[in-house]
């Protein structure tokens, strides 16, 4: 008997963008593969608790002295990083909506999603520029509002490519 | 952690608390209390504040029965009346039931707030409620909160450039940029 075995294939990586959580906003990168997207937790500042304790000062302070997680995007295995219960994974065949429009504040990924248990729920992410590049942006003559709606173009790029074609067609893209 | 990033953090929550120390220190406190003199000529009641630059003592107290006579005292003339010696209060004021003033410290030493029995009420336990607003800036607090806040602020610059000094490589781990897997980077286009 023949068979085929399918490997999921790793398409882009996203640096960086930031979820709202309880505590303060997290950061995450972004794996996308051509099955589904990996949000891989690399800063929890827990804005909340520090400014609790020193106010607009203190969330300052908490995210300062709190640093980004390297991740090996490439070599990670993609069960382990999905199955982390600090990222999140969505199957690309769950998506239901996608849009990326640009809003007051930033760049907004929002993505409808049925989770497993078959509720409907939607991940409001924020586009943000990595300091380095926009630093290397800036180095090049580049404003920030152009840098980020180039990050913002390389991203619907990126989902452009590993979202299947009937999720993709349906996207909608605002920038 | 790194040794910059443990100074930043104790750096800013030792000038976080030195702030605190310094509001403190120049808001006006306020205090109620009752304390009950007993029977007897040679019982009285006392509070006590000072160290305080420019203090002011506003005062507002009652009795329950009879009359008191009250006395603001320094140190030293305090010392001399709890010891039955002759002493010159700063204020008087004799046989009163209830009574609302208000007193210039006149200077940043330790005064005493006393009530004793007035005429005709020393066969009685009087229960004196008073209430106290002391307005000036503690000098003791507001001198370790500018300790705290100097050395705190010392501290978080010293971790802040030590956090900055450490080698690129440590912070900017991993892509810089969104990449597309498999794909080279385009060269950058020729200069003429």
């Amino acid at each position: 008997m023949w068979g085929a075995c399918l490997e999921e294939k790793r398409i882009a990586i996203i640096p960086s963008v930031m979820i709202q959580g309880a505590l303060g906003p997290k950061e995450y990168g972004v794996l996308l593969t051509d099955q589904r997207s990996i949000f891989v937790l690399t800063r929890a500042t827990n804005a909340a608790v520090w400014g609790a304790l020193g106010g607009a000062l203190g969330a300052m302070v908490g995210y300062a002295v709190t640093d980004p997680q390297y991740v090996a995007y490439l070599e990670s295995d993609l069960a382990a990083l999905s199955s982390d219960d600090k990222n999140i994974s969505i199957p690309h065949s769950s998506i239901r909506r996608l849009g990326l429009e640009k809003k007051l504040g930033g760049y907004r990924l929002q993505i409808e999603h049925m989770t497993p248990e078959g509720k409907a729920k939607t991940l409001n992410v924020v586009l943000t520029l990595p300091p380095a590049l926009l630093k290397q942006r800036k180095s090049e003559g580049v404003k920030s509002k152009d840098a980020f709606k180039d990050y913002s173009t390389k991203v619907r790029e990126a989902y452009e490519h590993s979202l299947p074609p009937e999720i993709g067609a349906r996207a909608e893209w605002r920038i | 952690m790194n040794k910059g990033k443990v100074l930043l953090i104790v750096g800013v929550v030792l000038a976080l608390i030195g702030l605190g120390m310094i509001v403190v220190a120049i808001m006006p406190g306020e205090k109620t209390s009752t304390e009950t003199i007993p029977t007897g000529a040679q019982y009285y009641v006392s509070w006590n504040v000072g160290g305080l630059m420019n203090g002011n003592v506003s005062l507002n107290f009652s009795v329950d029965t009879g009359t008191v006579n009250v006395y603001v005292f320094d140190k030293t003339n305090y010392d001399n009346y709890h010891n039955g010696l002759a002493f010159v209060p700063i204020a008087y004021a004799p046989d009163l039931p209830a009574g609302v003033f208000s007193l210039e410290l006149p200077g940043s030493g330790q005064y005493y707030l006393v009530f004793d029995h007035g005429t005709n009420s020393q066969n009685i336990d009087q229960a004196v409620t008073v209430k106290v607003k002391v307005t000036g800036t503690s000098i003791m607090l507001l001198t370790i909160g500018v300790v705290l806040l100097v050395v705190g602020a010392i501290l978080a610059v010293v971790g802040f450039i030590m956090r900055r000094k450490e080698p690129a490589a440590q912070k900017t781990k991993g892509p810089t940029d969104v990449v597309m897997v498999g794909q080279q980077t385009p060269p950058p286009p020729p200069t003429r």
